[in-house]
């Protein structure tokens, strides 16, 4: 008796410490203030950033992210936090400001010849290498080579597809490619073939060394992106990797690429893989030191863990808060909330090849059952604007916001089922003896998969079943891949101009590509095509206008919201401004950065 | 002895073998190759083809794992698919790191267990063996990620007496007492974390070792011979209870490493079970292989170690 007794005692105040432990959870007044460091004195001149008085300078940045960096080496790729400090690291020739207006960077100047064919970039002449090099038009040539190189295996190639001859030269490797997949060819004969067609190209010298300071791009065809994509490589110095053979060297596992030497406004310290990796102020910097002394990224996969350091004041920057977590983050003194419209949007796609997602009836009744204003506002916190279509409201010129919304009408649902000729027979909607049951696959983030549930809910009450597939993530971008679905859901983030991703979600050329509901709508082409070959912008947004009007009409896919960017920083943290573009986010703002107080 | 230490040596490597090609199976069998992850939302099949073969999976599996094999033998584990660092360095430096964590959560989970567990079986239903119990019981059902969240919360977050993550501070000076004295703070909470629920099972088996050995003939007869009771414990009954023991802690070591994937994860501690983890992720063939490998390394010593170590604790055993 007196055991029990005891058990159930100690049980229950070790419960109880438990659940306290549990739910008290981090509270305001627990949280360590910030040193607070001596009165600020008035900066003498704040606009001058060489003054040594200004007290701006000095101090350093930790940043919590979630995976570890990829190699540095910008022509290559740059998926995640390679892009993200491309901005610091290295310097491209024309940079994105946070109004998508491009703006001098490497290149003080460019001009666009009459036929809109040839771009000429005018470089700066001050511009020095981390290690003390000189920067000059054949580290741009270099840069570029890199990529147009098929030896390179650049995820950028696509970029260049602009330039003079550069299309027909990737055909033809391409096929090559195919071919050495298929063993039609053996390794020496492909190596020699692809080797030729590269040098053939290089001859014709698309990519142009004017003098050390001027450097020209030859377009087959005028392109309205071409001047975007400038800001999108990193140059890498040919003092270094001029000798790399790239037959031979995957540019990867070079050493550089571990250690690499840019002109941006830090210089890289130290990577030790999957912990951290420590950049440092660049005093040589052509647009003058940056405030910071050190920026430091570390790794930290666990989102709560994460949280508990920035709240904690460990580090500066948590990346990718969850949405749940902002209200409570924003409460914190040490903390503070930017935001700003990020391109991307998220939606549920169709596979307009299966199920009965061809026929337009059932594709509206989806969208009538589905109340999707109460689960974007549910999932996001009233955060994010709902979409009706793929161009984000910050492109003003082009986002039609007058267009058909299938609005949240379970009635009208049934109605559109019935109409497509479908039967409920009881327990569910029949047609020609086949279910409209489907199932819905997304990838395993947690407020991803609640969305589902809130699609699969809304579905429920009309009676159509909807099995919900979460896949880890290499599943899922290879079930988007291969178009391997009858509904997914999954979001695309957005670049500086529209046609460079929106182009490719919708156009019917890119079945097989990232095009993978299959649509297919001759006109929808037919203006995007027009668009993509119009410099002037308002001309364009009426062809945007168009396709916005039709895309909501025909509803592809079940478009969701705009994305948001939210980046919770330590207060304190002064001169950083969210940039729309994935790649650019605030990390383009970082070298005007600095500590207030 | 040597014989059978030579024996046992052939038989791992067979199954280091056998681990591999089944390792390499799975891993080209699983849906999504690294190409995909790295186009990523790119998502153009031409530039996926170009991935393909960069990478060298153009060629047929076979002869991508004969060349792995032969590559490897010759300590040329590859780079990394994803960051582009050889191999090796990256495994050996992460697997070091986890080593100190499990061998320090392994240290803790037996020493704590043995002598709770024999003060447990030796005053049994005492008070003392009640809360212990109890304990380990808590030890067994709480998942060590909960537990590990908890402490980071209690003595990280709200205390503020121990990092909450990290392997060791950025950028200080290695080599200095600083320095270690900073990395073995940031092991404290990850080592508790993971040796916590071994060490409940490991109290258990001590328990009912001890218990089951208590109540030997040969311990009557110790008794009866006028013994101290001191030297009937620690002497004759602690030994024999042992072997039980030893078992499960030959056992501990596989579960120490699989419970350092998710604790690595937790506590941002860059070793080798959070490599495999986002290596598994973004289908870093190699970084898997090379991994894998290391690992299954740890565990079979650990099992031949622990065979050896029967030999210490009974006399009876031989190996011949």
């Amino acid at each position: 008796m007196l055991r029990g007794k005891w058990f159930m005692a100690i049980l229950a105040v070790m419960a109880a410490v438990l659940l306290l432990a549990a739910a008290c959870g981090p509270a305001a007044e627990d949280v360590e203030e910030p040193e607070e460091p001596e009165e600020p004195e008035e900066p003498d001149d704040p606009d001058d950033p060489e003054d040594p008085d200004d007290d701006r300078y000095g101090g350093e940045l930790v940043m919590g992210t979630y995976g570890d960096a990829n190699y540095f080496m910008p022509p290559l790729t740059g998926d995640g936090y390679t892009y993200h400090t491309k901005y610091l690291i290295f310097d491209s020739l024309v940079r994105m400001d946070h109004n998508l207006e491009p703006q001098p960077c490497l290149a003080e100047d460019w001009e666009i010849s009459d036929d809109e064919l040839t771009f000429t970039f005018h470089l700066r002449d001050d511009v020095t290498w981390h290690d003390g090099e000189h920067f000059t038009a054949d580290d741009v040539w270099l840069t570029y080579q890199f990529i147009a190189n098929p030896f390179g295996f650049s995820a950028k190639t696509d970029y260049l597809a602009p330039l003079v001859g550069f299309s027909d030269m990737s055909a033809e490797v391409d096929e090559l490619h195919d071919k050495l997949d298929a063993d039609e060819i053996d390794e020496d004969e492909w190596t020699e073939r692809v080797l030729a067609a590269y040098e053939e190209w290089k001859a014709e010298d698309a990519i142009e060394v004017v003098d050390d300071y001027t450097i020209q791009f030859h377009l087959e065809y005028p392109s309205g992106s071409f001047l975007t994509i400038s800001t999108e490589v990193g140059v890498v110095p040919e003092h270094i990797l001029g000798d790399v053979d790239l037959t031979t060297t995957d540019l990867s596992e070079t050493e550089y690429a571990r250690d690499p030497v840019g002109t941006g406004p830090f210089e890289f310290i130290e990577w030790e893989r999957g912990d951290h990796w420590i950049l440092d102020a660049f005093d040589d910097h052509w647009d003058g030191r940056p405030y910071l002394d050190r920026v430091i990224f570390r790794v930290i996969p666990d989102e709560t863990t994460r949280i508990s350091e920035l709240a904690r004041g460990n580090i500066d920057k948590a990346y990718s808060v969850p949405f749940a977590e902002l209200d409570y983050l924003e409460q914190q003194d040490n903390v503070q909330i930017l935001s700003g419209p990020s391109l991307g949007w998220d939606m549920i796609n169709f596979q307009l090849e299966r199920h009965f997602f061809d026929d337009l009836r059932v594709r509206k009744a989806v969208s009538h059952a589905f109340d999707k204003v109460s689960a974007v506002d549910a999932i996001y916190e009233g955060r994010r604007p709902v979409a009706y279509g793929p161009f984000n409201p910050a492109f003003d010129w082009a986002h039609n916001p007058d267009v058909t919304k299938y609005e949240y009408d379970p009635d009208r649902a049934v109605e559109l089922l019935e109409e497509a000729g479908f039967e409920h027979d009881g327990d569910g909607w029949y047609k020609d003896g086949e279910s409209m049951d489907f199932a819905l696959r997304v990838g395993t983030g947690s407020t991803s998969i609640e969305m589902c549930e809130l699609f699969q809910y809304d579905l429920g009450e009309i009676d159509v079943d909807v099995t919900i597939e979460p896949l880890e993530e290499a599943a899922w971008l290879d079930a988007i891949f291969s178009a391997d679905f009858d509904m997914m859901y999954f979001g695309w983030t957005g670049l500086a101009d529209p046609d460079g991703y929106i182009y490719t979600v919708h156009h019917s050329s890119a079945i097989g590509g990232r095009n993978v509901m299959k649509y297919r709508n001759d006109r929808v082409d037919d203006l995007f095509d027009k668009a993509r070959m119009t410099p002037d912008i308002d001309e364009r947004g009426t062809y945007y206008y168009e396709i916005q009007e039709i895309l909501a009409e025909e509803i592809p896919v079940i478009y969701m919201s705009y994305y948001v960017n939210y980046h919770a920083v330590a207060e304190g943290l002064e001169g950083l401004v969210p940039n729309p573009t994935k790649h650019a986010s605030i990390f383009w703002s970082l070298k005007d950065a600095y500590w207030a107080e | 002895m040597s014989n059978y230490i030579i024996k046992r040596m052939g038989l791992a490597l067979l199954t280091l073998l056998g681990v591999s090609i089944l390792i390499f199976t799975i891993i080209n069998l699983a849906p999504g190759g690294p190409e995909v992850v790295m186009v990523g939302e790119d998502m153009d099949p031409a530039l996926a083809e170009r991935m393909r073969i960069r990478l060298g999976l153009h060629e047929p599996v076979y002869l991508r794992y004969f060349r792995w094999v032969t590559a490897s033998l010759q300590g040329d584990f590859g780079y990394s698919f994803r960051t582009g660092h050889p191999v090796l360095p990256v495994v050996l430096h992460n697997l070091q790191r986890t080593l100190i964590l499990t061998i320090g959560a392994l240290v803790l989970s037996v020493v704590v267990s043995i002598v709770v567990g024999v003060v447990s079986a030796v005053k049994q239903y005492s008070l003392f063996d009640q809360v212990a119990s109890l304990v380990a019981f808590m030890g067994i059902s709480i998942a060590n990620f909960w537990l590990g969240l908890m402490l980071m919360l209690v003595f990280g977050f709200h205390l503020g007496w121990l990092p909450i993550s990290g392997s060791g501070t950025v950028g200080m000076e290695s080599g200095t007492l600083a320095y270690y004295m900073d990395r073995a703070r940031h092991l404290v909470l990850p080592v508790f974390a993971l040796g916590f629920m071994r060490l409940a099972v490991l109290v258990r088996y001590a328990r009912s070792g001890m218990l089951e050995v208590l109540q030997q003939d040969y311990v009557r007869t110790a008794r009866a011979k006028g013994l101290t009771e001191r030297v009937v414990i620690y002497k004759h009954a602690l030994r024999n209870a042992m072997i039980s023991v030893v078992t499960v802690i030959g056992l501990s070591i596989r579960f120490l490493v699989g419970g350092s994937v998710v604790i690595e994860e937790v506590f941002a501690y860059s070793g080798v079970g959070r490599l495999t983890a986002s290596a598994v992720y973004d289908r870093d063939f190699p970084i898997v292989m090379a991994v894998c490998l290391m690992i299954s390394v740890v565990v079979l010593a650990g099992n031949l170690l622990t065979d050896l170590a029967y030999a210490l604790v009974d006399p009876r055993i031989r190996f011949d």
